[in-house]
């Protein structure tokens, strides 16, 4: 007992214990919006499970087929109210919501609605290897190469400096959707030097095979969205890191190692530990951003991700499915961010003690 | 106040912002009504049709201009909604202080790292019909919290001033102290905070429109990019119809962006020479 309790009053295991809290706080918020917002929208996703039963096109919000075309009216309404009793959509909002909850907790989220009968959980094994191949290496990429490219920006002051600092902004800033449109017309249709759709050969195999020959078409597909992610990962850092390597220059411990003759590596080893700081807290903000322009530049390139996913589930108001995806997306991001705050108390000390003298 | 005006970037990024917003307010009633048939389709640009024409023979030029108009519009109203909420949340919470700060921080930081474009995608599929307001209204309500966050940390900073405790002593009630003693001094910041909403709010509306969940049948900048897409644009080459609105985004938001900036290395001597 005394040494649990001299544990928790390490600063560290109190910031950490904080950080889990409000890691339940925001994973609470964030499933309360799936849950209400989907439901909010105006046609039963039954009606248009129906429609595709009765043989329309039922791809677009609220056009649902009215004529059914084989299945006569009577039978079409026994179906709706077996399939709203299974889906458990005509139940009090409150035991909905219970149930909800439920789903999450045993991480079954039952069948699509859209590609009934197939499992929830199989799209999402199918879809999620995608998303954070896109994902995972985008991060370090841009956060080391911008980290690289605004820390040398600085020391040369000057021309190379504002020029740089141009080309950063630039990235920062510019629309990566638009970077994707951009990237498909010049090097896809100009160019006709990588594939401008789908993550593999769809005409070759069915599903990636681990052949050599299926490995080079995937990394060959994966060029574009990846090339047009990591702009912004570049530009962002690299802004960050100017504007603090170029303040630690500045700074008195710097100059009066430069007084006493240390070497130009030297300085800028030290300047750039201290540098990289900042850059570290803006990483879940990046990260969090990131998150949602993978699911875009995923729906542009057709990727089969979870942005696809995301994006077909929310056509075909796939409760299920909305709610899986958007909780594996929220989830990539949480947990992204509970990482690098670790990883933040860790590498500075400071951090860790403050956030308990704060209290 | 002298030192902004004289100051060569702040005067540039300035031009770039006021020259597209006159284009945005003037532009539409100079050019072609943009949803009309007025050449064949997909024209290249000519003297006549500056920019060409798309799929159904519509002048680009003329549904840029509206574009960009619409664009500033939800750009404009998602900033202001969500500066209001910013402020009533961050600034009030950071005057009165104890557990009402400390709650409304931690809510303020889940906003801050949940992903903007997953939750307006559900948000917005969510209505059948949207219009420009209920677009901005929904990008207001999300991405309060970076403006909630700045102006939490000035409103900190501010209340500890002695004009402030004078206020307070003097009897004063909370609410006219938070609106006559510290708004106005930290109206910079909230300009700042404001520029970058609107610049934010703009991409997130384009970000939305492109795959197809913005403002219904009206031209925005990021609808533009979705029919061109649809309609397969980028396959045939037609370039004039997507490159123009991006070059718009890229230079409206950067000249807001870097407008933001200069005003705070100009207002704040400390950051000078470093930004």
């Amino acid at each position: 007992m005394k040494g649990i309790c001299r544990k928790l009053r390490n600063p560290f295991t109190v910031f950490v214990c904080k950080k889990v809290l409000f890691l339940f706080v925001a994973i609470f918020i964030s499933m309360t919006f799936t849950f209400i917002f989907p439901r909010l929208m105006p046609s039963s996703p039954v009606d248009i499970m129906l429609g595709k039963i009765a043989g329309g096109e039922a791809s677009a919000i609220g056009q649902t087929t009215q004529q059914p075309s084989g299945i006569e009216g009577s039978r079409l309404e026994v179906l709706r109210r077996i399939y709203t009793e299974k889906f458990g959509i005509n139940q009090p909002l409150i035991v909905q919501y219970i149930d909800f909850w439920k789903r999450f907790f045993t991480m079954d989220f039952g069948l699509s609605y859209w590609r009934y009968p197939t499992e929830v959980s199989q799209l999402i094994m199918e879809a999620l290897p995608w998303t954070l191949a896109l994902i995972i290496p985008v991060v370090p990429v841009g956060f080391f190469v911008g980290n690289w490219i605004g820390s040398r920006a600085a020391y040369h002051r000057g021309k190379v400096d504002k020029a740089l600092y141009f080309v950063l902004m630039f990235l920062s800033q510019a629309p990566y959707y638009w970077f994707a449109l951009i990237f498909m017309l010049v090097f896809g249709v100009k160019l006709k030097l990588f594939p401008l759709f789908g993550a593999y050969n769809i005409d070759k195999w069915i599903y990636p095979v681990p052949t050599l020959e299926c490995f080079l078409d995937v990394a060959w597909h994966y060029c574009l969205p990846f090339l047009s992610l990591v702009g912004l990962g570049i530009g962002g850092t690299g802004v960050g890191m100017r504007a603090m390597t170029l303040y630690e220059m500045e700074s008195d411990y710097i100059q009066y190692s430069k007084q006493l003759g240390f070497r130009k590596s030297k300085l800028r080893k030290y300047s750039v530990r201290n540098a990289i700081l900042p850059n570290f807290t803006w990483l879940p903000v990046v990260l969090s951003s990131l998150v949602g322009q993978t699911l875009l530049v995923e729906i542009i390139f057709g990727y089969p991700g979870l942005g696809n996913l995301a994006y077909q589930a929310v056509f075909n108001m796939d409760y299920p499915l909305i709610e899986a995806t958007f909780i594996l997306t929220v989830a990539i991001v949480l947990v992204g961010n509970f990482i690098c705050d670790v990883l933040y108390g860790i590498l500075d000390p400071r951090i860790g003690s403050s956030y308990v003298g704060s209290k | 106040m002298e030192l902004l005006t004289k100051n060569r970037r702040f005067q540039l990024c300035l031009g770039a912002v006021l020259s597209i917003v006159a284009v945005g307010v003037i532009g539409p009633y100079m050019t072609l009504n943009p949803n009309k048939k007025t050449g064949s389709r997909y024209e290249p640009p000519s003297s006549e049709h500056i920019l060409g024409t798309d799929i159904l023979g519509r002048d680009v030029l003329a549904q840029l201009v509206s574009g960009i108009r619409n664009s500033l519009m939800v750009g404009f109203f998602a900033g202001i909604i969500g500066l209001l909420i910013g402020f009533a949340v961050g600034g009030f919470s950071a005057y009165i202080g104890g557990l009402t700060d400390e709650t409304v921080n931690t809510i303020t930081n889940v906003f801050l790292v949940l992903p903007v474009i997953p939750i307006l995608i559900v948000l917005s599929a969510s209505l059948k019909e949207r219009s420009l307001y209920t677009v901005a209204g929904f990008i207001g309500l999300i991405t309060w919290a970076g403006s909630a966050r700045s102006l939490r940390s000035q409103v900190l900073s501010l209340k500890e001033r002695n004009f402030v405790n004078l206020a307070r002593i003097s009897g004063k009630s909370t609410t006219s102290i938070i609106f006559k003693e510290i708004f106005p001094n930290m109206l910079s910041y909230v300009f700042i905070s404001f520029c970058g909403m609107f610049g934010g709010a703009i991409m997130a509306e384009a970000g939305i429109s492109l795959i197809g969940v913005g403002p219904t049948t009206i031209a925005t900048l990021g609808s533009m990019l979705h029919w061109s897409i649809m309609n397969q644009a980028i396959y045939i080459g037609i370039w004039w119809w997507f490159v123009p609105p991006g070059i718009v985004l890229i230079s409206f938001t950067g000249a807001l962006l870097a407008m933001g900036s200069v005003i705070d290395d100009v207002l704040n001597p400390k950051l000078r020479g470093v930004v």
